[in-house]
């Protein structure tokens, strides 16, 4: 995990964790980004009871490591201004994580128009406020991503 | 149909109540006739079950609310037409009303909201309401298949030519391919002009046994099939989303009951909350391989005198946002040829498909003008 990156994303809203995500923020507080993982070794998206691979519900939450690849992107805008031009509020990523899962996260980058799908893509953490929350950086390689999935 | 748009003197169950009692005396009967009633919600919320109470329905056979969010309107056809084959009720009643447009503050729609949980995240970092989700999923769609924002705007320009036909639609200025392409960026990849408008209004539809349907005021409309999918998206590894939406599931599955094909289509009513939604329907349903809906919807093939006319009163794009019940009141003009000027023939085989969530739920019914067996 390359924690020596420094970013602090605009947040829209406040984290309001649960039970069932708390440990998701627990770990992002000390600089990992874990998931629930099952019995049987399977990753597990973040709000997810049961492994939809074995049907365990036996979870443990464990770090992974911090790194994946891009599935997909949004630069989102915000209100028009007056001449009814728009203007970038946030770029979302989602990314596939290494260990498995796919993950929205904020997403660190100059211009989103230049992206494409299967960069690599390394987390970041931002302590902000309330939450510690994930973010992505662009890391060097790119994967060739099957057209046919 | 009540008055549709930016309607603000009038409450959920106000437009609910209304547009049964318009849906009835269309039909040429009362509301005592009514002895069932199937109840959809929108973004304000607002009416329920209670509707029986607000209409003054007594001793209803059937009454639930139904929620599949954008596939409800649809799938509420299906139930009803379950329940009175069924024998449960003779004439059931399924309502649409919303009213997310409001005069002091705008939209409901994209409203930050009190969440707990990993959604309370999701709306931390930005992605609020269905916009930037489903650009997520356009843009996956892009990536994989090379589909442009031009074919995008093929869509809304397609849909604008026919709204100029439908004296209810809010938008009938005609578009070009340039104003999509300039219009502001709401999530990138998606323009103004893929998004679909909001509306205020509702919509009422009335099912009951074809014999009765026959002796009625107006020309009956014939449920020839219906299905459901919801795909259960798994966030991982081989995950279709943005690539394959339900109607890969519910589409085959109201054809073969219908006993039709994608070529005996006539004519489509596509859930359209975004440009790119027409594109993935269109695939799944079969009209094109999948990978090709860009290609083939910039040929112009949805337009007026296009080879597939779809969303033939505008659509939400162009002409009134009441979630399913858009695509379904469409159909039914257009299966009772009441179209006027964008009226389409032959109107045999109309499939109508309702889609909610971020593709996560999905309902087709095929209607027609005729009996099944009497094409």
């Amino acid at each position: 995990v390359n924690s020596a990156q420094t970013w602090s994303p605009r947040r829209f809203s406040k984290v309001q964790p649960d039970d069932d995500i708390g440990p998701f923020f627990e770990a992002t507080a000390r600089g990992r980004l874990a998931l629930p993982r099952c019995a049987n070794g399977h990753w597990l998206g973040p709000d997810t009871p049961r492994c939809p691979e074995c049907g365990s519900t036996d979870l443990r939450w464990c770090d992974t490591a911090g790194q994946g690849w891009l599935v997909s992107w949004t630069v989102i805008h915000g209100r028009p201004t007056a001449d009814g031009s728009s203007r970038p509020v946030a770029t979302v990523a989602i990314a596939e994580l290494d260990e498995g899962p796919w993950i929205t996260g904020p997403l660190r980058v100059r211009d989103g128009r230049n992206l494409q799908a299967g960069t690599r893509l390394l987390v970041g953490f931002d302590s902000g406020e309330d939450e510690t929350i994930p973010f992505f950086f662009l890391g060097e390689s790119t994967k060739l991503w099957s057209r046919s999935e | 149909m009540t008055a549709l748009g930016k309607v603000l003197d009038r409450t959920p169950s106000q437009f609910a109540a209304q547009a049964i009692t318009l849906a009835v005396e269309d039909a040429g009967l009362t509301l005592d006739d009514v002895d069932g009633l199937l109840v959809s919600e929108g973004m304000s919320g607002g009416i329920g079950l209670g509707l029986q109470r607000q209409l003054g329905l007594q001793n209803l056979r059937l009454l639930s609310q139904v929620q599949g969010f954008g596939s409800t309107a649809v799938a509420m056809v299906s139930y009803a037409a379950m329940a009175v084959a069924a024998g449960s009720a003779s004439v059931i009643g399924c309502v649409f009303a919303d009213a997310p447009l409001r005069r002091e503050s705008g939209s409901q729609y994209g409203e930050l909201r009190p969440l707990s949980g990993w959604s309370s995240y999701e709306q931390a970092i930005g992605l609020t309401g269905a916009n930037p989700r489903y650009a997520l999923a356009a843009r996956r769609h892009m990536e994989t298949f090379g589909t442009t924002s031009e074919e995008f705007g093929a869509v809304a320009v397609a849909q604008r030519a026919w709204a100029a036909g439908n004296p209810v639609a809010r938008w009938t200025e005609p578009i070009t391919i340039d104003d999509h392409q300039a219009s502001r960026w709401i999530a990138e990849p998606l323009h103004l002009l893929d998004c679909c408008l909001v509306s205020n209004g509702g919509i009422a539809v009335l099912v009951t046994s074809a014999d009765r349907a026959r002796h009625l005021r107006q020309p009956p409309v014939y449920v020839w099939g219906w299905g459901q999918g919801h795909p259960g998206y798994r966030p991982g590894p081989g995950s279709s989303f943005g690539l394959t939406s339900g109607a890969a599931l519910s589409g085959p599955a109201a054809m073969a009951m219908a006993g039709v094909g994608p070529k005996d289509v006539d004519i489509c009513e596509i859930y359209d909350c975004y440009t790119y939604t027409v594109v993935i329907s269109l695939e799944d349903y079969g009209f094109v391989a999948k990978g090709e809906g860009g290609p083939f919807v910039a040929t112009g093939a949805l337009g007026p005198g296009g080879t597939l006319p779809t969303n033939t009163g505008g659509g939400q794009l162009s002409s009134y946002y009441l979630w399913g019940m858009t695509p379904l009141s469409e159909a039914v003009i257009q299966a009772r040829g009441h179209g006027g000027a964008r009226q389409c023939t032959p109107n045999d085989v109309i499939l109508v498909s309702g889609n909610g969530g971020i593709l996560d739920y999905h309902s087709t019914v095929i209607l027609s003008s005729h009996e099944p067996s009497k094409r």
